[in-house]
């Protein structure tokens, strides 16, 4: 037998077998999904996806079981990725609490779930360190907007707080057209979060950067003519980018501060300077602009991860 | 101990009360004034977050809340998207608060409630949470009936039923006139619901007069005052705690909690347990500002002690870079 048989073998033999369950939403992606499957079955020896909707969640005396069929996803799995979205808040919390629970390596947690689906939460908790962001503001009453207006100015983005994909945001250039909207957007949500208009060298454009541990990959998103929000949903266009030294370490640093292994940071050029406007804790890897590149990333980290969690725990 | 002001003195105590309607928690600010603090009221509607870059504040109708000691918060759990990054802000200036981060968000998601008790080996009904109504025989078959059945639209719980047998569940689910984003099935315990109201160590205990055969609204006008025992007493304060609170209502049935709320009932405790449950709230918040005062005075000498050697020679020769003075 020849010599790189035999280290084939042996390194065969060395590998730990790792299995790894994707959590994802009620409504998602076929392509997507599929996808991210077949490349995790190139790595893992046990790859499953399940909707959050067929997972149920047992309290009982003798404790907390993750269930689905008859596995207990707790601790079946060595990695648990968690890609739901804020139409999955209430069983999402949950979920992420019992996975605390787990020994598995898992790259998200309830606190960073929370944070990242509340526009205004991610904005202070960011700024608080240091990382530039958009004046922001939280208020529950329209009555004292004016406490809102004395610190931003108009224009203003209004923001329901867990609006996605560009949803839920609308632009606010006047008093007049402040007092209209107000009370309408009070009806839907208790809580209004209000956002200096950002002035952007490239209107309509601006940075994705997918963290994927200390890696950052830059997309560029170009909004749909006439529209002034880049979410590719909306009809926008999307291509790589080489970043400079300050987005990388902006993104680097915002995933850190959020306790997030894989995210999206989204960044939009404000007078020369990049500020974050948005951090996505599911987000969506662009197949059409980009192939399988972020998908290929989130599976070999994921599978270095778990290895790395195994070991310790062993 | 040098320079700085230890508030172990009442008089120079600034306390906040926050809720939503001034005659529900008046009662606490005459409590803390009558004990010397200076206390205020403010409605939750006149704060507004905001965030800059490095920094962010909250914002009143009475200007900024830092020179308070302590807040304490009585308002709905819905308002937890509101509370929760205010509790931050509270965290970081080093206020004192009766809620603690996530507590809120503890509150307002009944699923997360229930799995946070339990991670935390706090024994609550049996139960099982899911997103999917397919199978549901099968699923609950882990539970004894009757089980409280309650649907998940969103961020809220749309309707609940106490069913027994499996027909009934499905009626149930059936007479869901939109497509639910999930359930929470819970055991329903008979008994006698014991409201307990925890002040730190303290619990006062309301026990409901009837079994609650057919639901678990409790009247609390209705019940007796209720001695804890000293397992129970353990129970509720570790309740409360693992959500997040250090003043809380938890109730339990058959030392089993069932739910665990920021609001105090005041005048329904003060009623049936003859008490002035604001007096024992007032005497907690004001050691617990005392407290926190002791932390943080040797902290505070240090730094004055710091900077006060960084203005003499021997600072400016041995200090490596310039420090600017801390607020």
């Amino acid at each position: 037998m020849s010599s790189k048989k035999i280290k084939i073998e042996k390194k065969f033999a060395l590998k730990e077998k790792m299995s790894i369950v994707i959590i994802g939403s009620k409504k998602f992606k076929q392509s997507t999904v599929n996808a991210m499957i077949s490349e995790a079955q190139e790595v893992f020896d046990k790859a499953m996806f399940v909707t959050i909707d067929k997972i149920q969640i047992i309290t009982t005396e003798k404790g907390l079981t993750l269930k689905y069929k008859d596995q207990n996803l707790l601790t079946d799995y060595d990695v648990i990725y968690p890609r739901f979205s804020s139409n999955d808040f209430l069983l999402g919390e949950a979920i992420l609490k019992a996975i605390e629970t787990s020994k598995a390596y898992n790259p998200l947690n309830l606190k960073s779930f929370q944070i990242t689906n509340h526009k205004y939460y991610t904005s202070q908790k960011l700024s608080k360190e240091g990382v530039p962001g958009i004046l922001s503001t939280l208020l529950i009453s329209p009555k004292y907007i004016d406490l809102v207006i004395k610190e931003i100015g108009y224009p203003i983005v209004m923001k329901l707080i867990s609006g996605f994909a560009g949803k839920g945001v609308v632009l606010v250039k006047d008093k007049g057209q402040m007092n209209s909207l107000l009370d309408t957007v009070h009806l839907f949500e208790e809580c209004i979060c209000m956002q200096k208009f950002v002035k952007s060298k490239n209107p309509g454009t601006d940075v994705r950067c997918y963290v994927t541990g200390d890696e950052v990959t830059g997309i560029m998103r170009i909004a749909k003519k006439g529209d002034w929000r880049s979410n590719l949903s909306r009809g926008g266009s999307a291509k790589i980018i080489e970043m400079t030294q300050e987005i990388k370490k902006i993104a680097l640093t915002s995933a850190k501060i959020l306790n997030m292994d894989i995210c999206a940071i989204d960044l939009m050029d404000n007078n020369g300077k990049y500020v974050v406007i948005e951090v996505n804790f599911m987000p969506g890897p662009f197949k059409k602009y980009i192939g399988n590149l972020m998908i290929k990333k989130w599976i070999k980290f994921l599978y270095k991860k778990g290895i790395e969690n195994k070991k310790k725990i062993k | 101990m040098l320079f700085c002001q230890i508030k172990t003195n009442v008089i120079n105590m600034k306390i906040l009360v926050v809720g939503e309607k001034k005659k529900n928690v008046f009662a606490y600010v005459k409590a803390l004034r009558e004990k010397g603090a200076e206390a205020k009221y403010l409605r939750i509607l006149k704060f507004v977050l905001v965030s800059k870059h490095n920094k962010s504040f909250i914002k009143t109708t009475i200007g900024l809340i830092d020179k308070y000691d302590a807040i304490f918060i009585q308002s709905r759990t819905s308002l937890g998207p509101f509370i929760e990054p205010m509790l931050e802000q509270i965290e970081e200036k080093k206020i004192y608060s009766n809620c603690k981060i996530g507590s809120y968000y503890n509150s307002l998601n009944e699923p997360l409630q229930n799995v946070t008790l339990t991670t935390n080996g706090i024994s609550c009904p049996n139960s099982i949470i899911t997103g999917n109504e397919k199978n549901i025989e099968k699923i609950i078959e882990r539970l004894n009936f009757p089980i409280l059945a309650k649907s998940i639209k969103g961020k809220e719980i749309q309707q609940s039923m106490i069913v027994n047998t499996p027909s009934e569940l499905n009626v149930f689910i059936k007479s869901m006139k939109h497509e639910m984003d999930g359930y929470l099935f819970k055991e329903f315990i008979k008994g006698r619901i014991i409201s307990c109201l925890v002040i730190g160590n303290k619990v006062f205990a309301i026990e409901q007069t009837k079994e609650n055969n057919d639901s678990q609204k409790i009247n609390l006008m209705k019940g007796k005052t209720y001695r804890v025992r000293d397992d129970e007493k353990e129970i509720v304060i570790s309740a409360a705690n693992a959500i997040g609170y250090d003043i809380a209502q938890v109730d339990i049935i058959n030392k089993k909690v069932i739910s665990v709320s920021p609001i105090i009932p005041l005048q329904e405790f003060n009623k049936i347990c003859s008490e002035n449950i604001e007096k024992y709230v007032a005497d907690f918040l004001i050691e617990k500002v005392k407290l926190q005062g002791e932390k943080k005075s040797y902290k505070d000498d240090l730094k004055k002690i710091r900077k006060a050697f960084s203005k003499t020679l021997f600072g400016r020769l041995f200090s490596k870079k310039k420090k600017t003075v801390i607020e």
